[in-house]
């Protein structure tokens, strides 16, 4: 049950991350409108396909929980453990945990969605964070259960 | 029932069951690493979301606290001890390979329960093993040296594992830590199973006489005034001591960026190293000065530790003052089972009260994350270190106060 809830958010996160590299406000409206052209096509399935072709390599969908980050001058700074939604379903933040060894000391910070980029350069698509290492130390501490203070890159 | 004589030829171990202990102790610590605050940054790697990895660790944590006294109880009864032993390494072995290959919900949560099963019982199984091999004129002094093992593995392992998990993968420490049960297996089957006395492991041998003793029931057992008061001061050691390390950690994190890593790791394997090199004399003391000026010195040191954290904001300054865990560290890992023969001489529940000083070490320290985690939040780091150190002045004025000699007076 509660491996089936965990597969149930990671499809969320999923699509929470598709509406936000495709043509995020504009999704649902897209996806209202194909159906007069094509009635019996999934109107989701259409979008994603449009988006696809629009986007070129990035159409691939990836999985965002867990994932290492970077900044620009340093590899491995932390991970991705959590996404922040506004009531819209807009994703707003990624809770991010670094620092520590053996996970002792480790800090949870949340940061500005924007400020993640996801490169698809390469052999490994990699997420870079657009801030500095003295940024994320100095953020405040993330705490599931408060309004979460989220940094911004340019602060 | 053996007669004196025989029991005299037991008391000389000979040097194979020595060693064995030796290599036992330090692979059960390599063994321990992997199982901490390490388990939910593998999670997160798989992918798991904060709210299933919370859930594992409290079902970890509640069942860690109930099983205590049950497995000091199971070793107590058990005939061989060593087996019993070989059954706990074997547990979490399994427990290593459950998590390293099977990352999902109900595998975790079995294999969490397996380790904290385990442990519970690998613990008092450990100086069950001593007691019985060297018996009480002798377990001071080998105290000390299973001391000095176990902080050379945990040193050692915080360091390759660490390396490990950064270089290669989080998953690949857990597959180290179940082909490390290898090695632990075959040091304890170094030991000799007929020089471990069970009678004696289980603190059943008369201190007059050495004729064994039927056991004292437990709720006797339970009403044993040093017993009681040993296990309030061990708890209020652990209220101010558990938060501190990770608390060191964090602002570790916060206050440097680039060596955060290697400084926090210093921290960690530090004390490690003062372990290792103190903790022989720290049982001989403990034979020639008595128990209670050791115990003294390891409660004394951690207020100081607790007031130093709390005054300095350099990390290089800290990792020194990181150094007096490993006095508290000795003092600790040498006292508490040594004390704990002391009081459980010709009671047969050696094993027993270990578990009871267990479930207080674990309430311990879960109020002190509590309580650290409140004060930092609120008031800072600075309030926090010192709120843990006043708990500390507390521990130590309550043994000052209370705590008796246990060292029995020479005949």
């Amino acid at each position: 049950m509660k491996v089936a809830s965990r597969v149930c958010l990671i499809t969320v996160v999923g699509i929470l991350l598709l509406g936000n590299i495709g043509v995020a406000p504009g999704a649902a409206q897209t996806g209202a409108a194909a159906p007069l052209a094509v009635p019996a096509a999934d109107p989701l399935a259409r979008s994603v396909e449009r988006d696809s072709r629009r986007l070129g390599r990035s159409h691939e969908l990836e999985s965002v929980l867990g994932r290492e980050i970077r900044t620009r001058v340093e590899e491995d700074v932390g991970r991705i453990i959590d996404l922040l939604a506004d009531r819209s379903g807009q994703v707003r933040a990624a809770v991010i945990e670094f620092g520590g060894f053996m996970g002792i000391g480790t800090r949870k910070i949340a940061v500005e969605w924007p400020a993640l980029r996801f490169e698809s350069e390469g052999k490994q698509p990699t997420v870079i964070l657009e801030m500095t290492r003295d940024q994320l130390r100095t953020a405040p501490e993330y705490k599931p259960n408060e309004p979460a203070v989220v940094r911004k890159a340019d602060e | 029932m053996r007669d004196s004589d025989e029991q005299d030829a037991v008391h000389q171990p000979s040097r194979a069951s020595q060693r064995g202990l030796d290599w036992f102790t330090f692979f059960v610590a390599n063994l321990q690493t992997g199982f901490g605050p390490f388990l939910s940054v593998y999670l997160t790697t798989q992918k798991w979301t904060q709210v299933d990895i919370g859930l594992i660790l409290s079902i970890g944590s509640i069942a860690g606290l109930a099983s205590q006294i049950p497995g000091g109880w199971v070793v107590d009864a058990a005939v061989s001890k060593r087996r019993a032993a070989m059954l706990a390494v074997i547990a979490i072995g399994i427990s290593a390979v459950l998590i390293a290959v099977l990352p999902i919900f109900v595998m975790i949560c079995a294999a969490k329960l397996l380790h904290v099963g385990g442990s519970s019982v690998l613990g008092p199984a450990i100086a069950a093993v001593t007691l019985g091999l060297v018996g009480h004129a002798a377990i001071g002094e080998r105290l000390g040296r299973n001391a000095r093992y176990a902080a050379a593995g945990n040193g050692l392992a915080a360091g390759v594992m660490g390396a490990c998990g950064y270089f290669v993968s989080a998953q690949a420490v857990f597959y180290v830590t179940a082909v490390l049960a290898i090695p632990t297996l075959l040091a304890i089957s170094r030991v000799r199973e007929e020089e471990v006395y069970a009678v004696r492991a289980d603190g059943g041998l008369c201190a007059s006489d050495g004729a064994p003793v039927g056991a004292l029931s437990i709720g006797r057992f339970l009403r044993k005034p040093d017993l009681l008061i040993l296990t309030t001061c061990i708890m209020l050691f652990h209220v101010a001591n558990a938060a501190m390390l990770p608390l060191v950690g964090s602002a570790m994190t916060m206050r440097s960026s680039q060596w955060a890593t290697a400084l926090v790791a210093a921290c960690i394997v530090a004390p490690q190293l003062i372990i290792a090199m103190i903790s022989p004399t720290m049982g001989r003391l403990a034979e020639t000065w008595g128990r209670r000026p050791v115990l003294l010195l390891g409660f004394g040191v951690l207020p100081l530790r607790g007031a130093l954290l709390a005054w300095t904001h350099d990390p290089y300054v800290i990792v020194a003052v990181q150094l007096l865990d490993g006095i508290s560290g000795a003092v600790l890992g040498v006292l508490v089972p040594l004390v704990l023969s002391d009081i459980s001489r010709g009671t047969g529940r050696f094993n027993f009260a270990q578990g009871v000083v267990g479930s207080a070490t674990g309430i311990g320290a879960a109020l002190s994350t509590i309580a650290a985690g409140y004060l930092a939040d609120r008031y800072g780091m600075t309030t926090a270190f010192f709120g843990l150190a006043t708990a500390a002045v507390v521990g130590f004025l309550v043994l000052l106060a209370t705590m008796p000699e246990t060292k029995p007076s020479p005949a």
